[in-house]
């Protein structure tokens, strides 16, 4: 298996990944409901930010620290106990301090104690790496779904309302369907449409990593070179001509036999297209299991059926073996 | 959408559908401009240079390719405007008209690949947005900010007044002469427009006739007036956008199924959606989200519609090749 260059997770990576290349609202779609449905006022969504940001760092850091060995089921539950307690508290914080901001938030409240987001955070990241590290990734996940419940506030409230949190702008709110929840998926959807341009534009480095640049990836990694390539290994192990192993492995192993130079360095690529597939299925790396779950890159069928005919491959190969030696 | 071949538009594409759709429109417009003067002809005219200019500056800005002589730009603003009150400000009128082409009809894909109607998009978030602007209807010949508002025919249905069908005229009603939108509300001209789309797209015509035949059954079943059923058929077909949806929003083909059969599936889904919005709605005149829901909606019943042929298909091939064996073996 080659050598792959592994990207270092540094902190300026973390917080741009968290914030804007793997935007928790924007690009993985998680904690949509706060963002469409209690984002029309800019101050309850800034109670709702700072509630999250506060939630995520806490959740990360205790599962950093202390979650590390227990079960996974277990795990999980403890997110959820701690995102109630936390709740719980601010609730009661705001009961006493501001019941006006209390009554305003609602719902949402409570709701953020089984936040998809914390769970996913810190079943991804949070119990595979360090304390420090965890506390980065919640902070940057944290500013990344303020950034757009904040903006989103700010926009819905001007055209929804007419208001910017308590200052009257318009007598008349120009677009008063975007106080409503419709209001909030159609700025969501022109939020992540900037987002991808300003990626595109300022942070090229970045572009390909993004979760829908789904153009590029397939550009780059073509799913059907998989589907060839990984029977190909199996066919080089096992004798070429088994009517058993499959068409397709069959045909791969003759275009290897009889490969020109050009069709050799096509057949080297899909190689490493398909051991980095490998390396990236057996990494750690949240990024990488990002990666691999991001179907623009991957074809999750093709990827099954071309583990499945290396698998049958191995089986052939053995079986032969264990036929040479009873000859 | 399953049963779509690639080129939904037929051999004119696009183009020849679009451009017919809006020289449809033009009737509806001229009895608009006839009936409330030239403030009807500026928001048409307006809704219209809305149209292309956003498909326009939209298509450069979010760099889809644009073709702006399909006419669905002018047709999206012209419809847009005709479904609206004649006196509705320009600033209602023209973000219904951008809503449409911006939010809708580009990002989803384009003339040819849009899963919901463009228009019906635009109405339907106007009438979230100014559900007071957009169903408060003049009086035909007064214009005037402050003169007296009329109660439309989708208005008497929608508060369930006592009426029989002689104390509106009904000639009245044919012609337009009622308050409502100043382009929807014209029913003979809309029957000319039925026929030429009859004649110009003989298949396009079932999903027409499919969802009014189905309209008015479930209006003569379920009538909202206590006029007695057949006012209650008039009324229900007669008020609102029903009539002008029937014909420009359910034979949209970049929507609409292509088999004959589906089709007519799809016109009388629609029309059962569209009725029981006019029911159960809060708004005056649901047409549009009906049809909408029913845009929304509609692929995953072909689906299954595709599927259940299949299968049919495949029992009477079975049938068939064991009818072939008896045979053999009786020979």
């Amino acid at each position: 298996m080659p050598e792959k260059k592994r990207a270092v997770l540094t902190p300026s990576r973390i917080m741009i990944h968290g914030i804007l290349v793997k935007n928790p609202v924007l690009v993985q779609v998680i904690g949509l409901c706060p963002a469409v449905a209690a984002s029309a006022d800019i101050f309850v969504s800034t109670v709702l930010s700072v509630i999250v940001t506060g939630l995520l760092i806490v959740c990360e850091c205790i599962a950093s620290l202390l979650l590390k060995k227990i079960p996974r089921r277990i795990r999980v539950v403890i997110y959820f106990i701690i995102g109630l307690v936390v709740c719980a508290y601010t609730s009661e914080f705001l009961k006493t301090g501001a019941p006006d901001l209390l009554n305003r938030v609602g719902v949402y409240l409570p709701l953020m104690a089984a936040s998809s987001a914390v769970a996913l955070r810190c079943e991804n990241f949070a119990v595979k790496k360090s304390l420090r590290l965890s506390f980065l990734d919640a902070l940057a996940n944290g500013l990344g779904t303020s950034l757009v419940l904040m903006t989103s506030g700010l926009v819905r409230g001007l055209l929804g309302s007419g208001m910017i949190g308590d200052w009257k702008i318009f007598d008349t709110p120009p677009l008063r369907g975007l106080a409503m929840p419709f209001g909030g998926f159609i700025v969501l959807g022109f939020t992540a449409a900037f987002l991808k341009w300003f990626i595109s534009a300022h942070l090229t480095k970045y572009d390909a990593e993004m979760a829908f640049g789904i153009k590029q990836r397939r550009k780059a990694k073509p799913a059907a070179t998989l589907v060839q390539t990984v029977p190909a290994k199996s066919a080089a192990a096992s004798d070429p001509a088994q009517p058993a192993a499959p068409a397709a492995s069959a045909a791969a192993a003759q275009g290897n036999a009889r490969a020109s130079a050009p069709q050799r360095k096509s057949v080297a690529s899909e190689e490493s297209t398909a051991a980095d597939f490998y390396e990236r299925a057996s990494s750690d790396d949240p990024q990488d299991t990002f990666a691999l779950f991001d179907l623009g890159a991957f074809n999750l069928q093709e990827e099954l059926d071309a583990i499945l005919a290396e698998i049958e491959g191995l089986e052939n190969a053995a079986f032969d073996g264990k036929e040479d030696d009873d000859a | 959408m399953p049963s779509k071949s690639k080129k939904p538009f037929g051999k004119g594409g696009g183009k020849v559908f679009f451009f017919d759709s809006t020289l449809m429109l033009l009737l509806p417009s001229v009895l608009a401009v006839y009936y409330y003067g030239v403030g009807a002809l500026w928001r048409l005219l307006a809704c219209m240079c809305a149209g292309v200019l956003c498909e326009g500056f939209g298509a450069a800005i979010m760099r889809c390719p644009r073709d702006l002589s399909d006419c669905s730009a002018l047709f999206i603003g012209a419809a847009t405007a005709l479904m609206l009150p004649a006196d509705v400000p320009f600033y209602v009128a023209l973000s219904g008209v951008a809503f449409a082409v911006v939010v809708v009809k580009l990002p989803l894909g384009g003339t040819e690949s849009v899963p919901f109607v463009p228009a019906a998009a635009g109405f339907a978030f106007m009438t979230l947005c100014w559900p007071d602007k957009v169903f408060s209807y003049p009086i035909r010949g007064n214009l005037a900010a402050d003169a007296a508002r009329g109660l439309s025919l989708s208005g008497m249905l929608h508060q369930g007044t006592a009426i029989r069908l002689n104390t509106v005229n009904i000639f009245d009603i044919l012609i337009g002469n009622t308050p409502g939108p100043m382009g929807a509300s014209c029913v003979l001209v809309l029957l000319a427009g039925m026929i030429y789309m009859g004649v110009r797209y003989r298949r396009a015509i079932l999903n027409t006739l499919s969802f009014l035949i189905t309209a008015a059954a479930i209006a003569v079943l379920f009538p909202r007036v206590f006029g007695g059923r057949t006012t209650s058929l008039c009324m229900e077909l007669c008020a609102g956008t029903l009539m002008f949806a029937a014909l420009f929003f359910v034979t949209d083909p970049a929507i609409s199924p292509q088999k004959p059969s589906h089709r007519i599936y799809y016109g009388i889904f629609s029309a059962v959606v569209v009725m029981l919005l006019r029911h159960w709605s809060n708004f005056e005149d649901s047409v549009c989200f009906g049809v909408l829901i029913a845009n929304a909606a509609w692929p995953a019943i072909e689906v299954r519609l595709i599927r259940r042929e299949k299968k049919k298909k495949k029992a009477r091939k079975a049938r068939a090749a064991a009818a072939g064996k008896e045979d053999a073996v009786h020979a």
